[in-house]
């Protein structure tokens, strides 16, 4: 915990040495007064109503990638035929960035939430579907084999078995698919927003209120960082036995 | 009747792609191999490596495809069954199951009333003296204790055919003593049928009722012995030391 916070410490006194000393004020604000206007932000509802909006979306667009990504995860992964067929394609849409999508989920889906949420979608699909893929395809013959030795069929190989032993993938892809998630949202919420952590950040640059989007841009770091060490105490306690 | 055999292998060939070798070109591992095993005899199949015992109890288990038959009680094999139960060498536990959830698989395969299954796996829990560690992961456990574990759980499944490929190989020499003489108890009190695929002479001998050696290049059965020595058996018995004495020439001399 001491350890896990020098890197922390170390750079907000960083940045308050160059706050003071050089940098100009007004591109980069101390810490200090980034901590002060943050406080301010919370106090007057104004950061905690763009965090509601914000993590509406992320969840959704979360949830419907990881509705997507564990069906078709499962089946590529057990299917050789399918996977064969699919991975090619895959390999083909994953590189293409959530930002070069905001063009095409406009004209498919409109300004409103639907395209903001294609947008997560989009970014935390890939991870999550690769993890399950891998998971799956990782299983232990062996553990195939004991199953069938012990009377399981087909379907209680699958729940068993094969479901199972992809949880830690799973998870773990859950866990890159938020990251994702999370990464692409200031990219969705560019799409005509009028609210939103993407949004705030947008509007302070526009209307030159540095200090803000330095609290837009931490507020998003650390609800990244408190979001991964829920989804990391999750994955322990799911997977008790490793 | 047909049924005079527990097990029947008639001309049994197996071939595995050549390594090395051109696309289309196989070795056989094993070649022809004839064997019949009566119903609760303790069979212990000896033999160096590649010379097929494990490509054998795979067949039996229902894991290979191979050219030939063999008819389990008077049925052709076609598939894994829980009648032909597996101890692995690697164990085959399930790590995401405790030791209580992996004994009660195969009862609940057979959708057997939870009060039922729960008692079945108690009972070889306890058989196997790991009564304290019923909700431990098997990752928690050790070498010995795991597979003490597989050993309640195939038997919890009550299978007619116990096969075991090489089950202890993995472990130091004092678990391996205590585990076989552990086996033997639990053998003494049901006589299942057992194939016990191992490549220690010592281990065969204080085993089996019968030992069966194959030798590679392709395999083929090079000695069929019976163990007269009533159980249980003293490893210094003059009479074991001859027998492994025995296989340890027909071993031996195959190589050369």
């Amino acid at each position: 915990m001491l350890i896990g916070s020098i890197g922390i410490v170390g750079l907000l006194l960083i940045w308050q040495l160059c706050s003071m000393n050089g940098g100009s004020s007004n591109l980069l604000p101390s810490p200090i007064t980034v901590f002060e206007r943050g406080i301010e932000l919370f106090a007057n509802g104004t950061m905690g109503k763009h965090i509601g909006v914000s993590m509406l979306r992320v969840v959704k667009g979360f949830a419907v990638a990881f509705a997507l990504a564990l069906p078709c995860g499962l089946i590529i992964g057990t299917n050789k035929t399918v996977n064969r067929a699919l991975s090619p394609l895959i390999e083909l849409l994953r590189p293409i960035p959530p930002t070069a999508m905001i063009s095409l989920s406009i004209l498919w889906f409109g300004i409103g939430e639907p395209s903001k949420v294609f947008i997560i979608a989009w970014a935390s699909f890939f991870p999550m579907v690769l993890n399950i893929i891998g998971g799956v395809q990782q299983v232990d013959r062996i553990h195939i084999l004991a199953a069938k030795t012990l009377g399981a069929g087909y379907f209680s190989i699958f729940t068993n078995v094969i479901l199972r032993s992809a949880v830690p993938n799973i998870v773990i892809g859950m866990r890159n698919g938020f990251s994702m998630a999370f990464i692409s949202l200031v990219a969705a919420e560019l799409i005509a927003s009028t609210s939103g952590i993407g949004y705030f950040i947008q509007d302070a640059r526009y209307l030159y209120k540095i200090v803000d989007v330095f609290v837009g841009i931490i507020v998003i770091g650390l609800i990244g960082f408190l979001i991964n060490m829920i989804l990391l105490k999750a994955e322990k306690a799911l997977i008790r036995w490793k | 009747m047909r049924n005079e055999f527990f097990l029947e292998v008639s001309c049994l060939t197996v071939a595995f792609p050549k390594v090395d070798g051109k696309p289309g070109e196989m070795t056989k591992v094993l070649n022809g191999l004839n064997l019949t095993i009566p119903e609760n005899q303790f069979v212990c199949v000896l033999g160096p490596s590649g010379c097929g015992k494990t490509t054998l109890l795979n067949c039996v288990a229902g894991f290979q495809k191979f050219d030939g038959d063999i008819l389990f009680k008077g049925s052709p094999i076609c598939g894994p069954a829980p009648e032909r139960g597996v101890m692995f060498q690697e164990y085959g536990l399930f790590p995401w199951f405790n030791i209580q959830q992996n004994v009660e698989f195969g009862p609940r395969m057979k959708h057997m009333p939870r009060d039922k299954r729960r008692e079945i796996a108690d009972t070889y829990i306890d058989m196997v003296g790991l009564s304290a560690y019923r909700k431990q992961y098997p990752n928690h456990l050790s070498g010995g204790m795991k597979q003490r574990v597989s050993l309640a759980r195939v038997l919890a499944n009550e299978p007619e055919f116990l096969l075991m490929d090489e089950p202890f190989a993995a472990l130091d020499e004092q678990t391996r003593q205590k585990l076989q003489t552990e086996l033997l108890n639990v053998w003494e009190k049901n006589k299942i049928t057992c194939m016990f695929i191992t490549h220690s002479i010592s281990e065969a001998v204080f085993l089996a009722d019968r030992v069966i050696v194959l030798m590679p290049n392709p395999g083929r059965v090079a000695l069929d012995m019976l163990i007269d020595v009533p159980r249980m058996r003293d490893r210094n018995d003059p009479a074991l030391l001859q027998y492994q004495e025995q296989i340890s020439e027909v071993l031996f001399s195959g190589r050369k």
